[in-house]
């Protein structure tokens, strides 16, 4: 078998089972004692009932609100970033592997998601800008009442579990964002990701310095078959691995026909 | 031996790692129970149960 076909089938399978352990590892809070004041870098919802990592979204916010700088948390984000930077987003965030799966049966059925959009990263930056200038200004976690992953792990099992009288008004609010949001995921390949994660943004600042990297060697013949698969939509060989959009997913390393792609330190 | 050139960016990432692990001690003892607090605590507002 060809050297280039063994690793494609190498990638996905490993990403695909980090995806699994980054799920039931966000998941394990079954008690009291299991929900732990560990963040991660990725978005889901803390208010998820067996949430058992901090959201660092949710947290910023709440520093933000309390305008207190948050060593530990800038801390804990900074460590992660620096060892693998924007992958977290291709293989560990559960809101990422929702977006995923998402492609993968629109695959399936025969319609592959448009992975053609361009780029727009500043989108993301300012989305973030907005989410802690937000909290800063209202003194309260305002993104979290829009926040598509907590409407689907929090406000949905939340409400299923303890019903209220009546629709309260952000209930209706967390529906429409996650609705919109997922029609966008069927529409563009992981549009939340590429355009609106203010999660990505702060992993994707770290992207270019992060140990993990992704290396182009000469047998790059260009045929920029890579570029076609991405799913951020790259489109420049020169961004693999170091753009913000890059999740370092690894799909290019898996369709590059000549190897000439690779994880690297 | 390591060209200079791959030296250097590896020695700031050696610092950056340095001083993100300074942070997480530094602020581990007073942050690390707010943080869990938040988990453990559910803010019925923010995920839309109440008004």
């Amino acid at each position: 078998m060809h050297r280039a076909g063994q690793l494609a089938m190498k990638i996905k399978p490993i990403r695909t089972s980090l995806q699994i352990l980054g799920l039931i590892l966000h998941n394990v809070g079954f008690t009291f004692s299991l929900k732990t004041g560990i963040v991660t870098p990725a978005l889901y919802c803390y208010a998820c009932p067996l949430a058992s990592f901090a959201c660092p979204i949710g947290t910023l916010q709440h520093f933000c609100a309390m305008r207190t700088l948050p060593l530990y948390v800038i801390g804990s984000i900074g460590l992660w970033l620096t060892a693998a930077g924007r992958s977290f987003c291709g293989c560990l965030c559960p809101f990422g592997t929702l977006h995923d799966a998402i492609g993968s049966v629109k695959s399936r059925l025969g319609k592959a998601t448009s992975t053609k959009l361009n780029p727009y990263p500043t989108a993301k930056f300012l989305m973030l800008f907005a989410v802690l200038g937000l909290a800063w200004y209202t003194l309260d976690t305002f993104f979290c009442r829009f926040c598509p992953s907590a409407s689907l792990v929090a406000s949905i099992p939340y409400f299923a579990l303890n019903p209220v009288s009546g629709i309260p008004f952000y209930f209706i609010i967390h529906m429409l964002t996650l609705a919109a949001t997922l029609l966008l995921a069927v529409l563009v390949s992981r549009f939340w990701c590429r355009y609106l994660c203010p999660m990505g943004a702060i992993n994707g600042i770290f992207n270019k310095f992060s140990i993990l990297k992704i290396a182009r060697t000469e047998e790059c013949t260009e045929c920029k078959k890579c570029l076609e698969n991405c799913p951020m939509g790259i489109n420049r060989l020169d961004e693999i691995g170091k753009s913000s959009d890059c999740i370092k997913c690894g799909r290019c390393i898996d369709s590059c026909t000549t190897q000439a792609l690779r994880f690297t330190t | 031996m390591i060209p200079r050139a791959h030296l250097l960016p590896r020695l700031a990432k050696l610092l950056l790692i340095g001083l993100f692990i300074f942070l997480v001690l530094a602020g581990l003892e007073k942050e690390y129970g707010v943080v869990q607090s938040f988990v453990q605590f559910i803010c019925r507002a923010c995920i839309g149960l109440d008004s």
